[in-house]
């Protein structure tokens, strides 16, 4: 059992979502996976951005792309603008999403690896920029029709299955095989444990680094277009709560935050989790601050044994940066 | 470089200051709106109905001229703009603030210098500004008498609460949870926030929704949010298919639009509420008034706008992004601001 938890760090995500799931059940007195089709919903568009999250997070050196939220919201409105409603649209709007994110995710690789600007300041000034675009935007709307094929991919079930929950875990399925199985997945993570030693290893570092930060953007604007057809229209504060859920998400699935190690499954019970264990407090009926004061603990709490857990490899790490400052 | 942008500055000033020649005619009055923030659709709508109002005015002969400031949020670009008005040596002074009390020192000097000051929208301390202030206390009570009664008095109440830890919101929930305690028979089933933003509270309800009981009322926060309750239930559907709760609106154009859908489809009825930016046009009218030197009180309520059942079809025409408004005239001014008698 002990192996099984250290081995698959994601289960621990998936023992608190059990627990979660029968406390919610004891408090409205019904056992059944229904009370979990909201959440679902809702978990599936965290877990797509929060998969681009985890890659370039995983690409280490304090990686991070806090450009999401922004992507998310101006690819709403992008897509509300260019699909207008009808289906032979989506050959404009979709690539033009795709577009928006990749652009964005080179633009944050340059930042990064070539201006050498710390992630967590280069991404989030790119933000910035883009809330500019958003607002440009946002005065052209006109309508809020969404064609029926994205209508039905952002909000459709099939046999009470939202049909993004069914997205989301093919996206995890896929991520996982890129991570374990592919040449991108090795040389990601080999990156994300020890930059040099990947170089002089002979690893394209920097190409790696690269296309984790484009696929976060890609994929934060698809879910900026899934959620706009999901929510019939696009709103200026949609992509807000995805900065800290998105990191958050990954963290709380096991991945660590300094990289060099990820699970997909993790990231996308780590999103369930996360937006369970709010509804599950606000179903029981605690005050607002309560609830933010316990989803921060249980932040902390995984943070500090993810630390713990893994303690001897980052005093490794950390030796080897120390070293390379040295040499510097 | 920074001398550079000293020349610049000054010859932009220059130029407006060349520009205000037109100011000369002594019997007709120069109106100055001094807006703190121009971020959101609501002061687009505010500015552009102020613009309305004062074109109308000026081509009736009514007033000179008109300049509007937009600024970014911050108190010293409004200080900055308001001394600029102050020199330009403008009538009226109409000003949506940046800060309630950091601007009392210039609204001072404005009144000092012999020009009226009216403050409208966002609250201000000085005493000597006229002031043009939502009717906020009544807003949320009114609404939710309104929704409890028709709802007979009984049945499940889902709270969609605003912006966590805002005092606004604070005051809101209280108005709610005052007027639902008359009620021994309604409900509160659910309570979550929804951020007042439509994507948070679609997202919210979505989440809280199976583990509720049939809801038949939901009180919203207003501001934004209505719309993405709606969508929630929506997405949702089975009992809630044909048959919505009565959600709470925000005179958004895209609740409103959807609500007329509604009517027309299921005969739903339900109440709208929020404050009109047209309130722009309402403070020109006010401005002339106070310049004309009628006997206009120095502190002045506007109110907030409700849609009904029956005003619906008003604003069917409304589009999505946009809020509901109207622009007001004198007459209205009159009956509804100085309750004058007609």
């Amino acid at each position: 059992m002990l192996r099984l938890l250290r081995t698959y760090r994601w289960s621990w995500a998936a023992i608190a979502l059990i627990v979660l799931w029968l406390i919610l059940s004891l408090i409205t007195q019904r056992v059944s996976l229904h009370s979990l089709s909201g959440v679902s919903a809702t978990a599936s568009f965290f877990a797509i951005a929060a998969m681009g999250q985890m890659l370039v997070i995983a690409s280490g050196g304090g990686n991070v792309d806090l450009s999401i939220p922004s992507v998310i919201t101006l690819c709403g409105y992008a897509f509300m603008n260019y699909d207008a409603g009808s289906d032979a649209q989506l050959v404009i709007a979709i690539p033009m999403v795709i577009g928006i994110g990749a652009a964005t995710g080179l633009v944050n690789a340059f930042l990064v690896q070539r201006l050498r600007i710390p992630a967590i300041i280069a991404t989030l000034a790119v933000g910035y920029v883009l809330t500019t675009f958003t607002l440009l935007l946002n005065r052209q709307v006109k309508s809020l029709a969404v064609s029926p094929i994205m209508a039905w991919i952002g909000g459709g079930k099939i046999a009470g299955v939202p049909f993004i929950l069914i997205i989301a875990i093919l996206l995890t399925v896929a991520v996982e095989y890129v991570l374990t199985r592919t040449a991108f997945g090795r040389t990601l993570l080999a990156t994300g444990q020890n930059e040099l030693a990947a170089r002089l290893a002979g690893v394209k570092v920097d190409r790696t680094v690269m296309l984790a930060f484009v696929t976060s953007g890609v994929l934060a604007a698809l879910d900026g277009a899934l959620l706009a057809a999901h929510s019939s229209g696009a709103f200026l504060d949609m992509g807000a709560p995805y900065l800290l859920q998105s990191v958050g998400a990954v963290v709380i699935g096991g991945s660590l935050i300094f990289g060099g190690s990820a699970t997909a499954v993790g990231t996308l019970l780590g999103s369930a989790l996360l937006v369970l264990i709010v509804t599950a407090m606000q179903v029981a009926g605690l005050s607002g601050g309560m609830q933010d004061v316990v989803e921060g603990i249980v932040i902390i709490a995984v943070l500090a044994a993810a630390d713990s857990g893994t303690g001897a490899r980052h005093g490794g790490q950390r030796l080897f940066r120390w070293m390379r400052r040295q040499r510097a | 470089m920074v001398r550079k942008a000293v020349l610049l500055g000054a010859a932009a000033l220059a130029v407006v200051g060349f520009g205000s020649v037109a100011y000369a005619d002594a019997a007709k009055p120069v109106i100055a709106m001094s807006n703190a923030y121009y971020g959101n659709t609501w002061r687009h709508q505010m500015v552009d109905s102020f613009e309305a109002a004062a074109k109308q005015a000026k081509a009736d002969g009514k007033i000179a001229d008109y300049i509007i400031n937009n600024g970014d949020g911050s108190v010293n670009q409004q200080i900055a703009q308001i001394s600029d008005l102050i020199l330009r040596k403008v009538d009226v002074i109409v000003m949506d603030a940046a800060s309630e009390t950091a601007t009392d020192g210039i609204i001072k000097k404005a009144c000092d210098a012999g020009i009226k000051v009216i403050a409208f929208d966002s609250p201000v301390s000085a005493p000597c500004a006229y002031k043009l202030f939502f009717d906020h206390e009544h807003m949320a009570s009114d609404i939710t008498t309104w929704m409890a009664d028709t709802a007979g008095g009984k049945g499940n109440v889902l709270i969609v609460r605003g912006v966590k830890g805002s005092a606004p919101e604070l005051n809101t929930y209280n108005g709610q949870t005052a007027i639902l305690k008359k009620y021994p028979d309604l409900k509160v089933v659910g309570e979550t926030f929804g951020m007042a933003a439509a994507a948070s509270a679609q997202a919210a309800v979505s989440n809280l929704l199976p583990s509720l009981p049939h809801v038949d009322i939901v009180l919203a926060a207003g501001g934004g949010d209505a719309y993405g309750v709606v969508q929630a239930f929506k997405q949702y559907g089975g009992e809630y298919a044909g048959h919505m709760p009565m959600i709470g609106g925000d005179n958004s154009g895209d609740f409103v639009s959807w609500w007329v859908a509604e009517k027309k489809a299921n005969n739903y009825s339900t109440i709208s509420i929020n404050p009109p930016p047209g309130i722009g046009s309402a403070v020109l009218w006010l401005a002339l008034a106070v310049e004309a030197g009628e006997n206009v009180p120095n502190s002045n309520l506007m109110p907030v706008m409700k849609i009904t059942n029956e005003t619906l079809d008003q604003f069917s025409e409304l589009k999505p992004g946009e809020i509901a408004s109207l622009n007001f005239d004198k007459a209205w001014v009159d009956a509804n601001i100085l309750k004058k008698a007609q």
